[in-house]
């Protein structure tokens, strides 16, 4: 087995675009994509 | 200094925006010329699924979101056509639902004997455009000699699941990078991209990336 390598911060770059978190990866009907990052919903 | 800037990715064979992110990113890669080092890590999405699921992708995920079946649909429509505009051919209605623990150790096999990334695009091929099963040894062994892996080898692995703790491992290091969403891109180790981004997006981080390891030779 491997051992998790070290971790260090990651610097995220730009707004976060479409996921899926568990079940829920779809575009709602309003068309707009769940921001991961903060969980809210942000414009496609 | 490795052959390429190296990437670590976060999926699972059973994300829709993983498939449609990879293509974005292979894209994104192709414009910038950068030369890449890809290594596919694993993320369970819905580890309580099934082996196998009785029932189609709109039902289950009905069931789950507790949406109505037509409005499932047209969600499910949205993404086939995003899908689509990457040159992938989802086709939900074939989709079988399944547990991909067993899909993830093929994957780390797979890395074992050089063909991870061959074996990631057999599994996400097999998913969402073939609709066949990618939850089962004897599947997923046959996936594995598509992708050009042993299958007696493969086969052991995956019966003695000799690399469920691989699978833990990259699941560990994904909670500890705070990853909640996939797919997600770790580039050279610092930089972080969530989400199935446009090819620009990961055109100017490689670029970014690059520069900067120019920069420091």
């Amino acid at each position: 087995m491997t051992e998790p390598g070290p971790i260090r911060p990651l610097t995220l770059l730009g707004v976060t675009g479409p996921v899926c978190e568990g079940d829920d990866c779809l575009l709602p009907a309003d068309g707009s994509v769940t921001d991961s990052s903060t969980g809210a919903r942000a414009a496609s | 200094m490795t052959d390429g800037v190296k990437i670590d990715i976060w999926s699972d064979v059973a994300c829709p925006w993983c498939y449609i992110g990879k293509r974005r990113f292979e894209e994104g890669a192709r414009r910038t010329g950068v030369p890449v080092q890809v290594e596919y890590h694993s993320f369970e999405l819905s580890p309580d699924t099934p082996e196998t699921y009785a029932g189609s992708t709109a039902e289950f995920l009905s069931a789950h979101k507790g949406l109505p079946v037509a409005d499932v649909h047209r969600m499910l429509d949205q993404v086939t056509a995003i899908a689509a505009s990457v040159g992938l051919h989802y086709d939900f209605d074939t989709v079988i639902h399944t547990k991909t623990l067993l899909a993830h150790e093929l994957l780390h096999a797979a890395k074992a004997q050089g063909r991870q990334l061959e074996a990631a695009e057999v599994l996400f091929r097999a998913y969402f455009e073939q609709g066949r099963h990618v939850g089962r040894i004897d599947d997923l062994v046959e996936l594995g000699v598509e992708a050009g892996l042993d299958p007696d080898a493969t086969r052991a692995a995956l019966e003695s699941h000799e690399y469920v703790g691989d699978v833990q491992a990259d699941i560990a290091q994904a909670v500890a990078y705070g990853i909640r969403g996939v797919p997600f891109f770790v580039i050279d180790g610092r930089y972080g991209v969530s989400g199935a981004q446009d090819p620009d997006v990961f055109a100017d981080a490689l670029r970014q990336v690059a520069a900067e390891q120019e920069s420091v030779r």
